[in-house]
């Protein structure tokens, strides 16, 4: 349980304390120098209203259709105001009279075409639309997209929002950009910023069922003390035991989880949510996969060809070598697969160099779990992506100062912990 | 006996009372019992978590995927829609069903082929001025039996075939099933068609057209707000909760003689708008008297009032295990969606009106639901019910069609030809229907049902022990010894009885799963064919028919054929009988002792 503990320990403070004091100042200027207010969505800039005439072809078209025809331009339709009463996209069925106001945004070219296509009248933008946008049952968050969500891979239209939940989707940000064209049909991608619309309460339940991750301040928390407090218990009370070698690690925690469940802390009806199945199936595929590099002696190749490459060398270079090699591998790929072709690879290592293979097995764990060079290496990285505003280039600017810090600092450690 | 047996009979009791209980879910019992096994020193920790890789839950788990993509590509509604002339006596109503029905459950999983039939089932029956308690039970009983004829049918047969692969040569191939398992099907479903429906008791094969549908007019009223009403400035989303406290559903607005539904929700009342209510009688008189409102009377026309342009009405049931169970509408969140009203719940025949809005759900109940046409099936999707109207078939399901079975019947090749093994051809199969995104990746992991799963995974070492502590020898000594002077066909018989009566009251994968060994001991310690007394567990675990837990498929139909508990019996006694007096020469004929 705690095998880990030593050298990863040294590992992490070395890493924050770098990250805290230097790492920080690696990042891009253009992203430290931004305002601390900066907005994602300006919604001001492209707001408009127009006015219906008793001549405008918007006259007696549906909300729903006034929405299908701002979506063709670009533009996306907020809502209606009729003689100070607000009216929301979500009721698609209202009719539109004359005298009422369109409030629509987009890009100025969009709005003047969506304009022009319902004959409506330009007016400019005042202080009864921030106050339909920040109204007080009504209001805006945003949200990004985290990596297990249902959303990702859908578009805007297919996911339906304001019919299924009444809330409207008003914008995505993707990669510090906002998304200009077509939003309807644009597919989710993990680490998107959405601007919702909707009533709060709703907004605070949807948005988290969606599988987003709400970016405002507001949190609304779940669960009462106690089920907190028994759930930390229950998982110290397994850890505890698996670390003390009573019982075989992964039966102490699949006993802390029967526990979980039976509990009511997880209720039975929901635990098979709570499993990232895409993970329990990448392991269960890639561990005969690691097993048979070992078997078939491609572990044993890829030992000899880094024995090869360090041409005879010290152990503590072919140390090195791995642990770069690993750390390379899992930037590209998922760390549990790295770490299930890389763990045969380093046994055999050990076994070829005559030495203790326990120190390259650590070598492996930790390159493993050092995804700092892209926003695909792991998870963490790409949900950051879209609230930091970061561009694919800006991870190893820190990432890889940091990765050789790892390296220097874990190697000696290894060979001092484990002996080889 | 020794500790070893001691512990892992205790384990072995527990589990069984666990499963018939029913107080917690049977993969939860099964997991409980599987760590207490393992503490307890009986199953080594080494083995703990060996189920979960075992070839019969990899296959049960290839085949969940398989019928979602099946059920996806739209093949079985075109091809029970062929079918649909056939409805003219409930004889060949009944056959024309059950000729889908059963070789579709043949393939895919019991489940998943009933609930792609029963609304169609359910539309022809009223189609054809039959009440659909007279088809629902027939079809739920023939895709039961479909299970009977070929490996992948059930899980109790993927476990037995798979058992005999540890303790002799080699497991039981695709079709080893076929002899026994066909005739059974073709006689049961024959006497279904003939006889069977005819004992469902008569007030259930009663057509009604009120019957068929909730009876909702009595309840749509439609309120005028006067000058002086509270209720004047609030908007419909703000009086939501204290109407519904009240008991009052307000679902529509009518201003200046238009109307609108549920996107008008934030307007504010004015007075002289007209509210379109739901709610019982008394409920609706006092809420006029406390909010000055006047009656305006009740809607004339029903029904009709509410299907307009894009609303409609829908009934769906909610399935097995949904995750509805147990939940309130508020807590499943039917109240806060947009676009969605629930109007009733009716539960074995019998609508619930009252307090709606605290009723907690239960596996069968059927719900009313009123909304957006596209809004209302989307929801139902989401919510996991299932709609009592076919579905609207999407674009092109020929060429879906012909690459699921395509999958299957190379999957089935492989298998059979030795290339590779079952768990691996069907896994393959799988891992196509998934890559040409038949079954979308999303979609994956929720087609398969990890209950389960999870209860296969926990038993199978929990029967490994019953093995190798030596309790199964002891029960079949137990069995020897009792059953005397009675032939070893005898013996079979009993075994098959007991099987079938257990899988009536507790899982059949689970039954399954203890039986096979014992019976296999049985057989070699009477010195005959082992392979016998094994068909004798296949056939007996999945047949439950005498009440609606013994299977899903049972409980499915409760709601929507408006069935009671002992209904099933009726129909299902005869059948288990006929079963067994089918069986048992059969058998003997293809697997001679």
């Amino acid at each position: 349980m705690f095998d880990f503990t030593p050298v990863g320990a040294a590992v992490a403070v070395a890493g924050v304390l770098f990250i805290t004091l230097i790492g920080w100042r690696l990042i891009p200027r253009r992203l430290l120098a931004d305002a601390p207010t900066r907005n994602l969505f300006k919604i001001d800039d492209y707001v408009a209203e127009g006015l219906v005439q008793e001549t405008s072809v918007a006259c007696g078209k549906a909300i729903g259709e006034i929405d299908a025809i701002s979506d063709q331009h670009d533009a996306v339709l907020i809502g209606l105001l009729r003689g100070g009463l607000r009216i929301f996209v979500s009721a698609r069925h209202q009719l539109v009279q004359p005298g009422d106001l369109v409030i629509v945004e987009g890009g100025a070219q969009e709005i003047a075409d969506f304009m022009r296509a319902l004959g409506l009248e330009l007016t400019t933008a005042d202080e009864d639309i921030q106050s339909m946008l920040r109204g007080s049952d009504y209001v805006l968050s945003e949200a990004v997209v985290a990596p297990r969500s249902s959303m990702i891979g859908q578009t805007l239209l297919s996911l339906r929002l304001t019919g299924r939940y009444g809330i409207n989707l008003l914008a995505i940000s993707r990669r510090g950009e906002r998304l200009r064209e077509r939003i309807g049909n644009e597919r989710l991608r993990i680490g998107d910023i959405l601007l919702f619309q909707g009533d709060s309460e709703r907004l605070s339940q949807v948005v988290p069922a969606l599988g987003c991750l709400p970016l405002g301040e507001k949190r609304v928390g779940t669960g009462s003390k106690r089920a907190g407090f028994l759930a930390f218990a229950i998982f110290a009370a397994a850890l505890v035991v698996a670390s003390i070698g009573v019982v075989p690690f992964e039966l102490a925690l699949a006993g802390g989880a029967l526990a979980i469940v039976l509990s009511n802390i997880v209720p039975a009806r929901e635990m098979y949510d709570s499993v990232d199945w895409a993970i329990v199936v990448l392991l269960g595929a890639m561990i005969p996969v690691g097993l048979a590099i070992e078997t078939t002696g491609t572990g044993a190749l890829i030992a000899s060809a880094i024995l090869g490459a360090t041409d005879g060398g010290s152990p503590i270079l072919a140390l090195t070598v791995l642990m770069i090699v690993t750390m390379i591998m899992t930037d590209i790929m998922s760390n549990a697969a790295t770490a299930l072709v890389a763990g045969p690879i380093a046994f055999s290592l050990g076994q070829a160099l005559g030495v203790n293979p326990d120190a390259f097995l650590m070598a492996v764990a930790i390159g493993a779990s050092s995804a700092f060079l892209t926003p695909i290496g792991h998870q963490n990285n790409a949900l950051i992506m879209g609230p930091g505003g970061y561009r694919f280039g800006d991870y190893w600017r820190m990432g890889l100062p940091l990765k050789v810090l790892v390296v220097i600092v874990s190697v000696p450690l290894l060979a001092i912990v484990w002996p080889m | 006996m020794t500790y070893e047996q001691y512990a892992i009979s205790g384990v072995l009791a527990v589990a069984l009372v666990g499963f018939i209980w029913g107080r917690w879910r049977y993969d939860i019992v099964a997991f409980v019992c599987l760590i207490a096994a393992v503490f307890l020193g009986v199953v080594p920790s080494v083995n703990a978590f060996s189920g979960f890789g075992h070839p019969a839950t990899i296959t049960v788990v290839a085949i969940l995927i398989l019928s979602r993509a099946l059920s996806n590509s739209g093949a079985v509604e075109h091809l029970s829609k062929i079918l649909a002339p056939a409805a003219g006596t409930p004889a060949t109503h009944i056959g024309a069903m059950s000729l889908v029905a059963t070789p579709l459950s043949a393939i895919m999983n019991n489940i998943g082929a009933l609930s792609l039939l029963m609304p169609v089932a359910i539309q022809s029956a009223i189609k054809a001025a039959r009440s659909p308690a007279a088809v629902l039970m027939p079809l739920s009983f023939a895709s039961i039996l479909g299970g009977l004829i070929t490996l992948i049918g059930t899980p109790p047969n993927i476990i037995v075939a798979n058992y005999r692969g540890t303790v002799s040569d080699s497991a039981f191939g695709m079709f080893a099933f076929t002899p026994v398992g066909g005739v059974i099907a073709i006689v049961g479903v024959a006497f279904i068609a003939l006889i069977g429906w005819r004992l469902i008791p008569k007030a259930r094969l009663k057509f009604s057209e009120e019957k068929e549908l909730f009876k909702i007019d009595d309840y749509v009223a439609e309120i005028t707000i006067g000058e002086d009403s509270p209720l004047v400035g609030h908007s419909i989303h703000d009086l939501h909760d204290a109407a519904t406290e009240d008991d009052v559903k307000i679902f529509g607005l009518v201003r200046e003689g238009t109307r609108g539904y549920m996107r008008e929700r934030y307007l504010p009342l004015r007075a002289g708008d007209r509210l379109v209510v739901e709610a019982p009688p008394a409920a609706l008189t006092s809420y006029v008297k406390k909010n000055e409102l006047e009656l305006t009377g009740t809607a004339s026309d029903g029904t009709d009032d509410l299907e307009g342009e894009n609303t409609v009405l829908v009934e769906a049931v909610i399935p097995p295990r949904s995750a509805l169970s147990g939940r309130t509408p508020r807590l499943a969140g039917l109240t806060g969606r947009a676009g969605l009203h629930l109007l009733g719940i009716s539960r074995q025949g019998r609508p619930i009106r009252d307090r709606l809005y605290q009723v907690q759900f239960r596996p069968g109940d059927i719900l009313l639901l009123h909304g957006d046409e596209e809004h209302v099936h989307r929801s139902i999707g989401d919510l996991g019910c299932l709609p009592l109207a076919p579905r609207k078939l999407g674009s092109d399901p020929g060429r879906k069609a012909s690459i699921v079975i395509a999958a299957f019947v190379a999957a089935i090749a492989l298998s059979i030809a030795d290339i590779a093994p079952l768990p691996i051809s069907f896994s393959a199969a799988a891992a196509v229907v998934v890559l040409t995104n038949i079954v979308p990746v999303r979609e994956v992991y929720d087609a398969i049902d990890w209950p389960v799963v999870v209860l296969l995974g926990a038993m199978m070492p929990i029967g490994g022990a019953l093995e190798t502590t030596g309790v199964t020898d002891l029960i079949t000594n137990g069995i020897v010894a009792l059953s005397g002077s009675l032939g070893p066909v005898a013996i079979m018989t009993i075994i098959l009885v007991i099987t079938m009566t257990l899988s009536d009251i507790m899982n059949n994968a689970a039954t399954a799963v203890v039986a096979a060994p014992i019976a296999y001991g049985t057989a070699l310690q009477l010195g005959v064919n082992p392979d016998a007394f094994l068909m004798a567990v296949a056939v007996g675990a999945s047949c439950a028919f005498l009440t609606p837990i013994g299977h899903q498929n049972n409980t499915l139909i409760m709601g929507p054929g408006g069935y009671q508990f002992g209904d099933y019996w009726r129909v299902g006694l005869p059948l288990e009988i006929i079963i067994v007096a089918v069986a048992v020469p059969m058998i003997l004929i293809v697997w001679p002792l």
